[in-house]
Order: structure tokens, then sequence, then C-alpha cells
């Protein structure tokens, strides 16, 4: 089987820039969830999340294309280029031929801080008052189009809209599309900025954000605690590169992990908004793509859960971890990293997948912020606390939902002699 | 009555407003082979050409435009 491995990470998250601060905020094991101030947050349920505040698209991006595309295209674009530069991907001429470069992106939202101003123009003011570039700036593939655009890349794109699963949806595909020859090289993850009004109000009837007041915004996260009550989200993006080991080493790139198996699953589940309670589906997904790793539950280093803190989700995904690790749960370390950042939606299990990365650069999985003490029956052995050492060569298992019961299981293990430094390796790209 | 010189001082401008460098541009200037301007980008030029001016440019007008002289001969038409 072909290997497909990643050369290239990008991410633009609440921690700062690059996979080095998002590594250090997961494992301090505190989260740097604050109250929101883009907006007036007082009239909602929720009043705190992840803010990317340390992104200023002025300093990635001409302020021609700025104007026309909505903040959830800066953090894509800026992810998307990092992770091209760290990859040193050539595309074009003397490089990968651009044809043979793909884009696959998820996102759950669009750009509502763009539509909300342009739909306010248009219905307080009349239609000439909204910007020609609200069709276009508002709609979830036009981070992929950009990005397209910008590196000049011909080949398959797709945006996947699938809830919180979106981003690992479009790793999945990614790898697919690599493995089945369709594309030599592509650029996969999520992007996310749901912090203007409306979308926050989809949030918030989307039914799996925390109620929160402002008191305590660092510790309103809680994956699997007994004082869990909602997920709350933050605002960034994150981006892979996949290509085949024999691609990425024809190249001459760093091997930075492998991606050895995935699976995917649908719940089928009624109401559309729950999960299958016990967590079946999931269960027998797990059990899949650990099938397609080849890896035995014995030689598995440690789970990076979905852990979205809403609590029927936190017990489906306890069920389905329990059935699936058949008895090794008490000794298979399970972790959670979107507490120390906010669930990033799109960008979510994107943002997960490199934070499995650099746990195995560093062979740590960090603890789980905020869970001090896990809810009744949640009879697994989370990292709580201190870091955990993950088992020189064990892979690690992602898992992501998303609403209905939209489950990705990806299994990702270090390549070889990956060099930690060339992980952690960030080449910050020059203001064109 | 606006003379061809302050319409050309107008255009130029907006121009600048949504990014454009000014300095090295001539009538004959191309939008779209030079400048990179797409007709979305013309929309948004002729609004606010409009806009400054307060003269109307129908759409069938705007999308004809090649060069920085098409406008500036539009507007003062």
């Amino acid at each position: 089987m072909t290997s497909i491995v990643i050369t290239g990470i990008g991410a633009v998250t609440p921690a700062g820039m690059g996979l080095e601060p998002l590594w250090d905020q997961v494992l301090s094991g505190r989260s740097c969830v604050r109250r929101i101030d883009r907006f007036d947050p007082g009239r909602y349920l929720c009043e705190v999340a992840g803010q990317a505040d340390q992104f200023i698209a002025a300093d990635w991006l001409p302020p021609r294309l700025i104007k026309r595309t909505d903040r959830f295209t800066h953090l894509a674009m800026a992810a998307a280029g990092a992770a091209i530069e760290h990859a040193r991907l050539d595309i074009g001429p003397g490089g990968v031929p651009a044809d043979r470069v793909g884009v696959m992106v998820g996102n759950v939202l669009g750009g509502w801080e763009f539509a909300e101003r342009e739909l306010r123009d248009l219905w307080m003011s009349g239609p000439r008052e909204v910007s020609p570039y609200q069709a276009t700036a508002w709609f979830p593939a036009a981070p992929q189009g950009n990005i397209c655009i910008w590196h000049g890349i011909r080949g398959r794109a797709r945006t996947f809209v699938c809830d919180r699963a979106s981003g690992a949806v479009a790793v999945l595909h990614a790898a697919e599309t690599v493995r089945r020859g369709q594309a030599d090289v592509v650029i996969a993850g999520g992007t996310e900025q749901p912090l203007s009004p409306y979308a926050w109000l989809c949030c918030e009837t989307g039914g799996f954000l925390a109620r929160s007041g402002s008191r305590q915004p660092d510790a309103t996260y809680r994956p699997f605690d007994r004082g869990h009550a909602g997920t709350v989200v933050g605002e960034g993006s994150v981006f892979l590169v996949l290509e085949r080991l024999e691609h990425a080493a024809r190249r001459g790139a760093s091997i930075l992990a492998e991606l050895r198996g995935w699976a995917m699953s649908t719940d089928g589940y009624q109401p559309y908004y729950t999960v299958e309670p016990r967590g079946d589906t999931l269960g027998r997904t797990i059990c899949r793509a650990l099938d397609a790793a080849s890896c035995p539950l014995a030689e598995l280093g440690g789970v990076l859960a979905d852990g979205s803190g809403v609590p029927r989700e936190d017990a489906a995904e306890v069920a389905a971890l329990q059935a699936a690790l058949n008895g090794g749960h008490r000794t298979t370390p399970v972790t959670a990293a979107k507490a120390a950042t906010g669930h990033l939606l799109g960008a979510g299990p994107v943002a997960d997948l490199a934070v499995i990365v650099g746990a195995l650069a560093r062979g740590l999985l960090p603890p789980t912020a905020n869970l001090a003490e896990p809810a009744p029956g949640f009879d697994l052995d989370f990292v709580r606390d201190f870091p955990r050492p993950i088992p020189g060569g064990a892979p690690v298992l992602s898992v992501s939902r998303g609403l209905g019961g939209v489950n990705v299981c990806l299994v990702v293990g270090p390549a070889g002699d990956t060099d930690a430094d060339a992980v952690f390796a960030t080449r910050r790209k020059e203001k064109t | 009555m606006t003379t061809p010189t302050e319409v050309r001082s107008a255009v130029l401008a907006v121009l600048a407003d949504i990014g454009l460098e000014v300095g090295s541009l001539t009538d004959d200037t191309r939008f779209r082979d030079e400048l990179d301007v797409d007709s979305t980008e013309l929309v948004e030029i002729s609004v606010a050409v409009e806009r400054r001016l307060g003269v109307t440019i129908s759409s069938s007008d705007f999308v004809e435009l090649d060069t920085v002289g098409d406008l500036v001969r539009l507007v003062s038409s």
C-alpha cells in the first residue's frame, strides 16, 4: 500500500502563529479561551471563544485581496501558504506540475463577518450599497478558490461542509486523492471564523455551545469532565501538505509524519442533531481505521479524542472508545486537545492532527485542559495534568465528529527518523 | 460642469483608494491586462467613480472599459 506522508504544516490559531505556539498551549494543559471582544457577546448564551488575535491579515496579504475576501479566507491563505513554505513545495514550472497539486478545505459557517455587513447595507440602504465581492466572499468554497488562484494550483480542489468533522473529511479525501494517483500533492486543511454575531447565533442554535458568563472563560470548555456542559469554539486555520512517500523523498522533502490509515462513517441516527448514544458506529469506525493502519491495539500509542464537551457526545465517544479498545481502554491513554484553544470547527480536526504530529515528534501525549475529574462512568485512561510519554514509533488515533454523527478516524504515526526540529520549523511567509 | 482634468484626477484618486499604484498610470494603461483588474473590481471602480462625481455609468458601458482613458472619456461625456 502506498504510504501517505505529511511534509508541511501551517497553523494560525488562538495560540499564535505556527505549530510551536499551538503545541506549547496544548502541552501546558491550559486554555487560552477568553471573553469575546470582536462584538458584544453579552446577549448570547456563550460569551467566550478562542480568538486568533495575533493574526493581522495585512501582514500576510495585499490590500486588494483583503478587501474582496472574508477573514476566514485570510486565515486559510496564511495557513495554507505557511504549509506550502514549510514543505518547501514549488508549484509549477521547475516544481510539481500545477495540475498535479490539489486543495481540500473543510469549513462549517462561511464568511459571515463580511456577509453580515453587506446584508445590513442591502436592507438599510439598498442594492447599490452592497459590495460586488459579497457573492464570492461569503461562500464556504471561497478559501479553496483563493488558495488555488494565489498559488497557481490547477489540480483537484474540493470544499467539505460536514459540521465539526469538515476538516477531517478534507484530510481523508486528500489522502485518498493522493493514494489513487489523482494528485501528487494535496494541500488539505480547514478554516473557520465564527466571531461575528450571526455566525455566533448559528453556533448557539446548533446546540453544542457551552452556556457561559464571562467569569472563568478558560475553564468553560471541559471535555469528559464531570462539569462538561458544551463546546467553546474559536477561529483559526490549519493546513497540511500530503503526498506519497516516494514523491516526498524524490523532491527531498522532510517527512514529518505518516498518515497510516483512516475510516469514515455516519451514525444515521435521529433526531439528526444528536449522535448514536452508545457510539456503536463510531466504535466500529475506530476499529476499521486501526485495521487500515495495520495497528493492533497493543501498539496504539494513544488517542486524541474529539472531546466536544457536549455531555451526550462525550458519553457516546467514551462508549465507542471503551468498545473499540476492547478492555485495553484502561491502558491506552486518551486525551483531547481542543479545550486549549477552543474547537476551531472546520479547522478543529486538522489542528488535532497537527498536535499529533507535534506529540509524535516530542514523544509526549499532552494532557486534556480542564479535565479535573472524569464524569461518572467515563472509564478511560485519560491524560490529566501532566503529559504522558508515547512509546517510540507508536501511532496515535484521532477522532473527529460532526452533527448527526459524522465520524472520521485517522491514524498518524511517526515517519522513521522524523526530525523534531523539522516538524516545528516555521519559515514566515514574506509579505507579497 | 466637470473638466476632463478634474475627471481624470478623480478617477486616479478612486484607483488609488482601491489599492492600485497610480504613479505610473497613463490613459493607455489597460485594466485587465496590466492592472489585473477583473470584472468584479471594475464594478467597484465604477460605483466609486459614480459616487465621487455624482454621475451614472450604465453596466453595459463599464463592462466594455479597456483602459484608464476609456473610463475618463466615458465619465466626461
